[in-house]
This record gives C-alpha cells, sequence and structure tokens, in this order.
C-alpha cells in the first residue's frame, strides 16, 4: 500500500505517545504503592476497598472502646478487691469481739477501727476515674455514697419568728446522742442568720458538747440542711420532736444517714461490636446497698450496725452484724465474679477483633496495593520499549530518497 | 516542412507540459505537511493526432486535468468518525475531572470523614460527660458537612463550565459554517468556470471535519461543487448561506442553554434534543443528565445523613437538659414551578414525618380541577379535587397549596435537592449533644450516643435500603466505571480514526521518495524535450544549407 510521509510520521508519534502514556501510568503506580489511584483504575475493585476501609475504621474503634471500658472496669475490680480485704478485716473483728473474753473496753477500742473500716468503705465507693464515680449508675458527676449523716428539710418561709415558750424548741438526735435544743427568740429574716443560729444553738448544747458531738447547719436555695460534722457509722443528724420543727421545715424533711446513696441504678454500656453492647458499670445501690439482690444486704449498714453494737458493748449486736456482714461479703463477690465474667468477655473480643483487623487488612492490600516487584519490572520493560521505539523512529524519519539525489 | 515545425511544435508542447507536471509536484512537496491536503496529479495525455500518410502522426502531449487524488467514502467515514471522536473525548476529560473530586484513594474524602465523624459519636459514648470528647465530635462533623458542600460545589462547577463550553463551541460552530458558505460560493464559481477547485476543496474538507467533531452534521451533495450541511433532526445549517446556532438560557434548567437553530426569518428551532454527536452532544449529556444524577445521589445521601441522625438526636438529652435540638440543620424541602405555569398558586412543601422520606423525586401536577402528587420513581401518586387552600401529606412531606391553580400546571417538588450543599451543624455547644435518652440519665447516661452510634450499620430506607458506606462506595464504583468506559472508548475511537486517516493517506498523502522520483522524471523529461527543439532547429539549419553555395 502507499504509505504517505504524513502517515509515517502520525503513526511514530501515536506509538511514543501511547507508551509514554503507558510508562505514565506505571510511574504513578510504583511512586504511591498504589494499584488504584483513581476509581477509573478498577471500578470493581475500589468500593471493595472503601468497604474494608470502613470495616477496619469501625473495628479500631470497637478496640478503643474495649480499651476504655477495661481501664474502667480493671479499676473497679481492684476497688472491689480492696472493699472485700476491708470487709474480712471487720469479720475478724466481730468474730472475735463476740468472745466473752473481751471487756467493754476492749471492744469500744475495737468500735473506733470498725469506724474507720466504714470510712474506708465510704471512700471505696466514691472511687472515680478521670472525674466519673465509678459506682454512681448516670449521675457520674455526683458524689455517691455520703460520707456524713445529714437532714435535709423542706421549703422555708423567710423571715422566721421565733418565740420564747412558743416555737422554741428542737429535740435532735445527733450521732445518736439525743438533746433538746432551745433556739434564741428573734427575726431571722436572711437564710445564713437562721442556719447561723440553729448551727450555734446546737453545738452550745451541754448535752452535745459532753458528748463530743456537733453538726453545720446550712441554708439551700430554700431549705435547710443539718449535717453531722462526724463520719463513720452512726453518723446521723435527725430532728425528732419539738415546737420549732413546723416553721422550719425539719418536721418532714428527708433523713440521710451516713452510706446513704445518691446514684440511680442505671447500667452504662459500651459497643463492642455491631449492634453488641457490653455494661460497663456497677450501679452503687446495688453493689453496696443490695437494692435488687435477693437476700441483698446494706454493706454500710452492716459495718455501722457492728460499730454501735461495738461501742454499745452488746454482743447480741455483735453476732447479728457478723451474720450481716458475711452476707454483705458473699455480695460483693457475687458482683465481682460478674464484672470478672463482662472482663473477659471483653478480652476475648479484643483478640477476635485483632485477627479480624489482620485479614481485613490483608484483604485490602491484596486489592489495592501494587506488587511493587511486577510493577518495577513492568516498568523497564516499558521504558525499554519506549526506546525501542524512539530508536527505530529516528532511523526511519531519517530516511528518504533525497539523501541520495547529489 | 510541416513534420520539422511539427517537431518543434511536439517540443514546444512537450516543454509546456512537462513544465506544468512539474509546478504540480512542486505544489505536492510543498505541501506535504499541510493538514487535510490531497495530493494533485497532473493528467497526461497525447494530443489530437493528424492524419498524414501512412497513417495517423502523433502531435505532442499536454496536460488535461490536474486531479486531485481523493476518496469521497473514505472521508465521509472519516468526517462522522469525527463526531464520535468529539463526544467521547469530552466525555472522558469531564468523568476524569469528576472522579477527582472524590479522593477516596488517598485516604481523606468521604468515606474516611464519615468513618472519623461515627468514630467520634463512639468516644462521646464512652465518655458521656467529657467535655473534649463532645468538642471532637463537632470538630469532626464540620470536616464531614464540609466534604459533602465542597464536592457539591465542585460538580456544580463542572456543570457551569460545561455550559460555558457549550457556548463557546456554539460560537465556533458558526463561524465553521459560515467559512463553509464562503467556500462553497467561491468553489461554485470556480467550477462553473470549468476550473477544478482542489485546494479550496481540501479547505472545506478540513473545515466539515472540524464541524463534524463539534455536532453530528449529514452533507448533502450538490451542483457545482456545492455541499448542503443539515445537523440533528435534518435541519439545515448550511445551504446557500448559513445559518446561525444560538444558546438561549432555560428557565428551568437552572439558566442553563438550550441550542437554537436559527435561520433568520424569525423562525427558530430549539434543536437541544436532536443532537446526537460531537462535542455538543456529550457536553449536553453531560450537563444535563450524567452530572446532575452524580449531584442528585450525594444529595440524597447527605438528606439521609441529616434525616437520621436529627431524627435520633432530637429524642436524647444533652448535658444541660435540653431536648429536642436538631443535629444538622434541617432539610429544606424545595417546590419549584415551571416556567410555563400560567396559574398563581403558590406551593411550599416541609417535612411532615422524617421517618417515611423516600429522597425520589416527586411532581404535582394539575388537571381536571384535580391535583395529582406523584412520586416519579416509584409511580405512587396521591390524586384528589383541588381546593384552595389545600395541604397534602404524601410519604413524609407536607404540601401546602395555596391561590388559582390552571390546568396543566407542574411542581417539581424535592426534600433532598440541595441537601450536599447546605449540610451544616445546628450545634455549637458541645453540652447540647444528645448522648442520654432521659433528663433523668444526664451525666452518666449514654444510650442515645449508642444509638446514634448504631446508625452507621443501619439499612436506611431513603437509600433503597443500604447503609450509608455502602451506598457510599456503590456511588464511587459507579462514577469509576463509568470513567472507565468512557476511556475504553475514546481509545477505541481514536484507533478507528487512525486507520481512516491511514486509509486516506493512502489515497490521498503525498510521499516525498514519490514526488522526488517525478521531480526527476519530468525533469530528464524537460531536457529531452529541450533537446528536440534544438534538433528540430538543427534538422531547419540542415535544410537551409543546401540551398547556400
Amino acid at each position: 500500500m502507499r504509505v504517505s510521509d504524513q502517515m509515517l510520521f502520525q503513526s511514530v508519534v501515536a506509538s511514543m505517545q501511547r507508551q509514554t502514556d503507558a510508562l505514565f501510568q506505571l510511574q504513578a503506580q510504583v511512586s504511591s504503592g498504589k494499584r488504584i489511584n483513581q476509581p477509573s483504575d478498577d471500578p470493581i475493585g475500589q468500593p471493595l476497598v472503601l468497604n474494608y476501609g470502613n470495616t477496619l475504621a469501625a473495628t479500631d474503634q470497637y478496640l478503643r472502646n474495649i480499651e476504655s471500658g477495661n481501664s474502667y472496669m480493671t479499676s473497679a475490680d481492684s476497688t472491689l478487691q480492696n472493699v472485700s480485704d476491708q470487709l474480712q478485716r471487720a469479720h475478724e473483728l466481730a468474730i472475735q469481739m463476740a468472745n466473752a473474753t473481751y471487756s467493754s473496753a476492749d471492744r469500744a477500742d475495737a468500735a473506733k477501727e470498725v469506724k474507720e473500716i466504714f470510712n474506708q468503705l465510704i471512700a471505696l465507693g466514691n472511687t472515680s476515674v478521670d472525674g466519673r464515680y465509678l459506682f454512681a449508675g448516670d449521675q457520674t458527676k455526683t458524689i455517691p455514697f455520703l460520707d456524713q449523716g445529714r437532714y435535709i428539710g423542706t421549703a422555708v418561709a423567710l423571715p422566721v419568728t421565733i418565740t420564747a415558750g412558743v416555737n422554741d424548741r428542737m429535740t435532735l438526735s445527733l450521732d445518736g446522742v439525743t438533746s433538746t435544743v432551745t433556739l434564741p427568740a428573734g427575726n431571722y429574716a436572711t437564710g445564713a442568720t437562721l442556719s447561723g443560729m440553729i448551727q450555734n444553738a446546737i453545738n452550745t448544747d451541754p448535752t452535745f458538747q459532753t458528748a463530743g458531738v456537733s453538726a453545720s447547719v446550712t441554708f439551700d436555695t430554700n431549705h435547710l440542711v443539718v449535717t453531722s460534722n462526724a463520719t463513720g457509722g452512726n453518723s446521723s443528724a435527725v430532728p425528732t420532736g419539738g415546737t420549732a420543727l413546723a416553721n422550719l421545715g425539719l418536721a418532714a424533711g428527708t433523713n440521710q444517714p451516713s452510706g446513704t446513696y445518691l446514684g440511680d441504678s442505671n447500667e452504662v454500656s459500651l459497643l463492642i461490636g455491631p449492634n453488641t453492647p457490653v455494661v460497663t458499670n456497677l450501679p452503687g445501690d446495688r453493689l453496696f446497698k443490695g437494692v435488687g439482690v435477693t437476700g441483698g444486704v446494706d454493706i454500710f449498714s452492716s459495718v455501722s450496725g457492728l460499730q454501735v453494737a461495738l461501742q454499745n458493748n452488746d454482743v447480741a449486736g455483735i453476732q447479728t452484724a457478723l451474720t450481716n456482714i458475711s452476707a454483705a461479703q458473699d455480695q460483693v463477690t457475687n458482683e465481682r465474679a460478674l464484672l470478672g465474667a463482662r472482663l473477659n468477655r471483653m478480652d476475648a473480643t479484643k483478640n477476635m477483633l485483632s485477627d479480624f483487623k489482620t485479614s481485613i487488612t490483608q484483604f485490602k492490600s491484596d486489592i489495592e496495593n501494587v506488587d511493587l516487584t511486577k510493577a518495577i519490572s513492568d516498568l523497564s520493560l516499558q521504558q525499554t520499549t519506549l526506546q525501542a521505539t524512539q530508536a527505530t523512529a529516528a532511523r526511519i524519519l531519517q530516511t528518504s530518497l533525497l539523501n541520495f539525489l547529489k | 516542412m510541416p513534420s520539422i515545425f511539427g517537431i518543434f511544435n511536439i517540443g514546444k508542447l512537450a516543454l509546456f507540459a512537462n513544465q506544468r507536471a512539474l509546478s504540480v509536484v512542486s505544489q505536492n512537496i510543498a505541501n506535504i505537511n499541510t493538514p487535510g491536503y490531497s495530493r494533485q496529479d497532473a493528467v497526461l495525455q497525447s494530443t489530437e493526432p493528424v492524419n498524414s500518410s501512412p497513417g495517423q502522426i502523433g502531435t505532442g502531449v499536454q496536460v488535461t486535468e490536474i486531479r486531485r487524488m481523493f476518496d469521497q467514502f473514505i472521508q465521509d467515514q472519516l468526517t462522522s468518525e469525527q463526531s464520535n471522536l468529539g463526544r467521547f473525548d469530552v466525555e472522558q476529560g469531564t468523568l476524569s475531572r469528576v472522579e477527582s473530586v472524590f479522593n477516596d484513594s488517598q485516604g481523606t474524602g468521604l468515606s474516611q470523614s464519615l468513618s472519623d465523624f461515627f468514630a467520634a459519636i463512639h468516644d462521646v459514648a464512652n465518655n458521656p460527660q467529657g467535655i473534649a470528647e463532645r468538642s471532637a465530635l463537632l470538630e469532626k462533623t464540620k470536616t464531614l458537612a464540609s466534604q459533602f458542600t465542597t464536592a457539591n460545589g465542585q460538580l456544580q462547577q463542572i456543570r457551569k463550565d460545561l455550559n460555558g463550553e457549550i457556548q463557546g463551541v456554539i460560537g465556533e460552530i458558526n463561524t465553521e459554517a459560515t467559512q463553509i458558505a464562503d467556500l462553497n460560493s467561491q468553489i461554485r464559481q470556480a467550477e462553473i468556470a470549468g476550473q477544478n477547485a482542489n485546494d479550496l476543496r481540501d479547505q472545506r474538507d478540513n473545515l466539515l471535519n472540524s464541524l463534524a467533531e463539534k455536532i453530528d452534521i449529514t452533507t448533502i451533495k450538490g451542483d457545482f461543487g456545492q455541499v448542503s450541511v443539515l445537523i440533528g433532526g435534518g435541519k439545515p445549517l448550511v445551504e446557500a448561506k448559513a445559518y446561525t446556532l444560538r444558546g438561549v438560557a432555560d428557565a428551568d434548567n437552572s439558566g442553563f442553554l438550550n441550542v437554537v437553530l436559527d435561520p433568520g426569518n424569525g423562525a427558530t428551532t430549539d434543536v437541544t434534543a436532536s443532537i446526537t454527536g460531537g462535542r455538543l452532544k456529550g457536553l449536553i449529556n453531560l450537563r444535563d443528565n450524567v452530572v446532575p444524577g452524580y449531584i442528585n445521589q450525594l444529595d440524597q445521601m447527605a438528606a439521609a445523613v441529616v434525616n437520621e441522625v436529627n431524627q435520633q438526636h432530637q429524642i436524647g438529652y444533652g448535658l444541660d437538659g435540653s431536648t429536642g435540638n436538631n443535629f444538622f440543620s434541617p432539610l429544606a424541602p424545595a417546590a419549584t414551578g415551571l416556567s410555563s405555569n400560567t396559574g398563581t398558586e403558590t406551593v411550599s412543601a416541609s417535612v411532615n414525618n422524617p421517618a417515611l422520606l423516600t429522597f425520589d423525586p416527586y411532581q404535582l401536577t394539575f388537571a381536571g380541577g384535580n391535583y395529582t402528587v406523584r412520586n416519579l420513581t416509584t409511580g405512587a401518586s396521591t390524586t384528589a379535587a383541588y381546593v384552595n387552600p389545600t395541604t397534602v401529606t404524601f410519604e413524609g412531606l407536607q404540601i401546602v397549596i395555596n391561590g388559582a391553580a390552571t390546568n396543566g400546571d407542574t411542581f417539581n417538588i424535592s426534600a433532598h435537592q440541595g441537601a450536599a450543599g447546605s449540610m451544616a451543624l445546628a450545634i455549637s455547644d458541645p453540652n447540647k449533644i444528645a448522648a442520654s435518652s432521659s433528663a433523668n440519665g444526664v451525666p452518666g447516661d449514654n444510650s442515645n450516643a449508642l444509638l446514634l452510634a448504631q446508625l452507621q450499620d443501619k439499612a436506611v430506607t431513603g437509600l433503597g435500603g443500604t447503609t450509608f458506606h455502602d451506598f457510599y462506595s456503590q456511588y464511587i464504583g459507579q462514577i469509576g466505571s463509568q470513567s472507565q468506559s468512557a476511556q475504553r472508548t475514546l481509545t477505541a475511537e481514536k484507533v478507528i480514526n487512525q486507520n481512516l486517516t491511514n486509509q486516506r493517506g493512502e489515497v490521498s498523502g503525498v510521499s516525498l521518495d514519490e514526488e522526488t522520483t517525478n521531480l526527476i522524471k519530468f525533469q530528464r523529461a524537460f531536457e529531452a524535450s529541450a533537446r528536440l527543439i534544438t534538433l528540430a532547429d538543427q534538422l531547419l539549419q540542415t535544410i537551409l544549407d543546401i540551398k547556400t553555395s
């Protein structure tokens, strides 16, 4: 066939361009390490790569969730270990002091140790991690267990007028000591003056002073709060009678002795897989107060029962407390077992997810990543082809009849 | 002595003929690189012989014709393939540009942002009272929203650029049509006078190829070398003179241009739908079908994310106890009337029940005193007689119609149109993020946050029952597949074109070796012809010398 010079030039140029383009593609693959640099490189592989990427991101998140849950739950577990230790010590003391060979003085001394055990249990119940209280249910910003007993009054209309002989008597049971306090007469217009007056009256009462008990009284928004200054199992402040109670809103208020639970019973979960929640907390009322547990006991009242029985040299009381404390120890052990089971599950899931992650990463890499060895050898081959084309082009373009006509 | 003078004559004619042949060869050599040039051939023929004894005697040679070496069939094929080439070239280029809007292969695309968004929700669920995690979630949400708005913006820009290109191509078509009409008249003048208008025809063929690349044409050969050019649907672009194409803004298509043929006597025709090839077809198809399809799917996905997250978020409680808050700015359904509507009614649309939204396109039409709201994808509809005013609820939408409607009025209604472009965070205070399912559960309850996180795995009704990620993966796969197909089609078309060009080159191309050989051929003949004259002169001299003495 006839070959015109334009055909020759165009064909040579087209070949070189085709090969330079192929070289360009290979070079892009080698430098990015990926076979798929844009969706059109592999329209079937690209969505798979995206899906695998999404799965990997989700798996990483579940692993992070497990880490977060783990740190929380491990703290709870070690706290419960301490609780068990404290209860064991109380148990031992109870057995010891139930023995008739001990005197009331010995028992009074033991009561002091039990009081400290009580305070320690309160502190353990109030453990927080990263600003979150572990055993408070959903109320993670509120301190769950009261260490000092208090009485929260109902709403009071200011000003309050105390008139001698009419409404100036208040009978208060403070840490187990009862006395009737006479309030100074007067017109109290602000919450501060009212609460200050009552506090002073309580703390200057001779009975309370002799017993060494005192209280703090504050005015919160619109009601009075009377708080015992003592800690321990029998810390409480309960108005029991008197003419002053009605005006002061202390007749129908809420009594919260030490060990009262201020949180709620809700469980908090984390996701360790799609639609796979795991509960990560132990609500304090269930754990420490036995709420919702068959045969459950209130750990704090068990220990405070022991403290009071020892203080009162009450052997029968010590026996009762011993029974309760044993039940409390079982309760803690059961809850710990529940926690332990959850921790094991999280651990197993973590291992499974790590293996899963490795597989998915492999699948993704198989589709997405370029086989570097093959790509580099393809690159060399392509370079050689291009050079050959260029060399032959140079040859062909130079041949012309004019070279031979002189 | 007629025979000696005859030899003179023959020599003279041979000189002229060879000289002419040499100029044709020179023309070929000079134009060896001219695109679209068809080589010319001087056709030599012996002149009329005279009667003599013993027989007829030849009288010399002449160039009867300068013939253009040309195959009309190949040329016609080549012209029509230009339309395909132009169209596929535009499609490949634009789809490649669409692909680069979504850069997921680098790990920074929309898929990654969506994963990060859900991961941030998990982090809030792990520590519901923490402000740091909540602030981080707000930041990740802003990133996600900006990915959607940026992608939408770039796709819209592509549409605008396509429209601008259409305007440019229309201008170029008009220029070339005018030039073809000019060449038509020049060729006519030349060929009426009996000339071969070879170079003019070459120029015209070039222009026809260039025109065919822009818009599919049919050519009809007329008398005296005239060529009429028809465009889509048999409408004339060039007859005796060139008509004009104009771009006319279409109010129902965001002001984008329709292509209109103006023959100059006021009766314009809209030819947009009848263009079937060339760059114009590619541009129009991409601008009005392909790219809007991509924008629509992006809107559907954005609307689904906004809708699902908002529904779940509204029933939760924030750290400050607030509830009923939207997380994203809520969807803003739109009702747009066609420019051909004649009634004075106003139509507005809002979301009535987010759980029922389908993200399909809807249309409200009036006919026979009734209104009909139809889902254009599934065909489901509701009809009733129209009274002023009317409120309709249909598939999660609430449509309020006020005023007087005329039969035939049409409104396009969509819950998701524009969702990607307007996606934005509606919360700025981290305390308002609703992680808790109840007012009492604050601050430790994370159940609503868990439900929000689990939206990642939810089969969303509005997206055809797939998850957000699956929908996006399919979307990218579709774009990739169409782009790859466009690349392959273009490559195949280029090969076809190359083959046809080679075939044309076989017939019409100039070969330097051939022309050089011809040069030598005619040069030798010229030398020989000159020799003839010298010889004839010598013969004559010899005759004359007989008498001298």
